[in-house]
């Protein structure tokens, strides 16, 4: 008990900083838009908890994935593939509950095997990233041409959201309000699941890989081992990410594998900053609101900003907007007392 | 048409597929291997020497102009870009990812921009058919073949023969070592990135005329030349080019009896098998 104690003590705070994100995004839209806005927002949560994924790769496991969509889309299909009609192996309300756990299943399984390949040949760094991305380029591909599966160009549409109707319990996940609260409470569990792991001595170990792999490999750790469940649990949360997308949309696509998301994601994850899970979280919130609010103005030139973000965070460093706001303090403070 | 007959039109058209791969593979090959930097915006080379054809008509060429102005200008674009921003990003490869695809974004967008969201055509500028083994050949194709056997040639001898070939391979052995023996190696990495950028823009004035042209067409090839890359391994010339052959001769074959999109799959399945046995390429000697 103590120990489960000690470490759901120190983990529910990642729980509350997800709440609070949370609260502040629904008060922020409800004040611009009205309770319908929350539809959109409640996207926003998903596709914030797909960010704390990719942090938990890159910031935590220091493995940079340009792929980490394929995940989210492969997640988000295996969803549809249990409550649509596609395969022929329609659950119905027990495939929106069955949904959720195959869409974490499956991108874990898909990342182990990919891992296995990966780790033992020791592609690590760009490397990692690259094959990655054509990953996740390749299943776009794939999603499009392969219409019988993926839907092809039309995608999917028509797909149930959670319900746990068949369970005699009334309601579900479809309403606007509802939606958004299922999203809140899905991404601040799964929050709190991750922090929960990376407080344990195996989250310790991730640290260790990330910041010198050699050394561990020298204390006798089994450093691929490491890897492989970091790679895979991330690829499940993200997996999980996308199966929520696809029950609150009720559509999907072979984009939401592609590499725009993917790389988007890196963008939510560097100007949160790396290494917090809050911050990857409130910087896809950050970004996405952004580029709702500028597509308004000018969509054409949404793309040209997201690419000049991505300059704009390797020559300005790596702590993102926290980063960004310490230095030019400290550049600040230092000229004050130059001056004085 | 007999067998032996379609077994030859299939040699030549994966001849075609391996030339292209080679023309975009080198450059990216050429830049990891030198200055560790993954340059992402690749793809985005090979598309604005697509839109090469376009910017001819539009400044009053025809015919085969955007084929010299393509890599010209190519060639351009990658020193201001070099100069611009890649030079501060060697030996960084993660950042470099970064800001390169940061470039490539910028590209794609302002191509959409420019030349407006649908896929273009270009007209062939080399029309009609001649009789090769008795049945009749693309003229456009046989010429893109033989365009790229001859650059690619030359190519490889550039960076093997001259002087400035091996400054380059004594660069790519040991920056260090060949920077104390008195060798400039910003201005090879410089040399060595235009001539990869204009390579790309060649490829791309190559291909646009057989499918379309469009802005985002540069990530199919960028997704490629990674595979040869991986494949063949990085640390030589010979290297990408056997990568190249390799991917694009089972790209080609595959494609033929199948879709194209199972081709890429198979062919990523197959890379990533290699990473796990050859770690470093099916063509680097331990």
């Amino acid at each position: 008990m103590a120990v489960m104690r000690k470490a759901f003590g120190g983990s529910s705070g990642a729980g509350v900083q997800v709440l609070s994100a949370s609260i502040v995004l629904a008060l922020l839209s409800v004040a611009s838009g009205g309770v319908a806005r929350l539809d959109q927002a409640a996207v926003w949560l998903i596709l914030g908890l797909f960010a704390m994924s990719l942090d938990l790769m890159w910031g935590y496991g220091g493995l940079l994935s340009f792929g980490q969509a394929a995940f989210f889309g492969l997640g988000a299909y295996a969803y549809t593939w249990l409550t649509t009609d596609k395969l022929g192996v329609n659950l119905h309300e027990l495939g929106t509950v069955v949904g959720l756990f195959a869409g974490i299943a499956l991108p874990a399984l898909v990342a182990l095997l990919l891992g296995y390949f990966l780790f033992y040949g020791k592609v690590v760094g760009a490397f990692f990233a690259i094959v990655t991305m054509a990953v996740s380029f390749l299943l776009q591909s794939l999603g499009m041409g392969w219409s019988r599966v993926f839907g092809g160009s039309m995608g999917i549409s028509g797909i149930p959201s959670v319900s746990l109707a068949f369970l005699g319990i009334p309601g579900s996940t479809k309403g606007v309000v509802a939606g958004y609260l299922f999203a809140t409470v899905m991404a601040a569990v799964a929050a709190v699941l991750m922090r929960m792991m990376l407080n344990t001595s195996f989250g310790l170990s991730v640290d260790g890989v990330r910041d010198n792999e050699e050394r561990l490999v020298l204390l006798g750790f089994k450093t691929i081992h490491t890897k492989l469940v970091v790679f895979a649990v991330a690829s499940g949360v993200a997996g999980l990410a996308g199966a929520l997308y696809a029950s609150h949309a009720n559509f999907v696509s072979a984009d939401l594998m592609g590499t725009l998301l993917s790389t988007e994601a890196v963008v939510w994850v560097a100007v949160g900053g790396r290494g917090s899970l809050i911050g990857a979280f409130v910087g896809a919130l950050v970004v996405r609101a952004m580029g709702f609010w500028l597509s308004d103005i000018a969509v054409d030139f949404w793309l040209i900003l997201l690419g000049a973000l991505f300059i704009a965070m390797v020559l300005f460093g790596s702590g993102g907007l926290l980063g960004l706001a310490r230095s030019v303090w400290e550049r600040g403070v230092r000229l004050a007392a130059r001056d004085s | 048409m007999t067998t032996t007959q379609l077994i030859l039109l299939q040699v030549l058209n994966t001849g075609v597929t391996m030339g292209i791969l080679m023309l975009v593979a080198i450059g990216l090959g050429i830049i990891y291997g030198l200055m560790d930097v993954i340059n992402l915006a690749h793809g985005e080379f090979l598309m604005l020497g697509a839109y090469g054809w376009v910017i001819a008509r539009l400044a009053g060429f025809e015919g085969w102009a955007g084929l010299i102005v393509a890599p010209v200008v190519v060639g351009l674009v990658g020193f201001a870009f070099e100069r611009g921003l890649f030079r501060f990003l060697y030996r960084r490869p993660l950042d470099s990812l970064l800001a390169t695809w940061g470039v490539s974004l910028i590209l794609v967008q302002a191509a959409r921009i420019v030349f407006g969201p649908a896929p273009q055509a270009v007209p062939t500028p080399l029309e009609g058919a001649v009789e090769l083994f008795g049945m009749p050949y693309g003229r456009y194709r046989l010429f893109v073949l033989a365009v790229s056997v001859v650059v690619i040639s030359v190519t490889l001898a550039v960076f093997r023969y001259p002087t400035f070939g091996l400054k380059t391979r004594a660069v790519f052995q040991d920056a260090e070592m060949a920077k104390c023996l008195g060798i400039r190696a910003p201005r090879i990495y410089s040399t060595a990135f235009v001539i990869g950028a204009a390579l790309a823009g060649l490829a791309g004035a190559l291909v646009a005329p057989m499918l379309t042209v469009a802005p985002d067409m540069g990530g199919n090839f960028l997704v490629q030349s990674f595979l040869v890359v991986i494949v063949g391994g990085a640390g030589s010339l010979v290297g990408v080019v056997g990568g190249a052959g390799v991917i694009g001769g089972i790209q080609g074959t595959i494609s033929y009896f199948s879709s194209s999109v199972l081709a890429q799959v198979i062919t990523l399945t197959l890379a990533i098998i290699v990473v796990r046995v050859r770690p470093r390429g099916i063509f680097t000697r331990k």
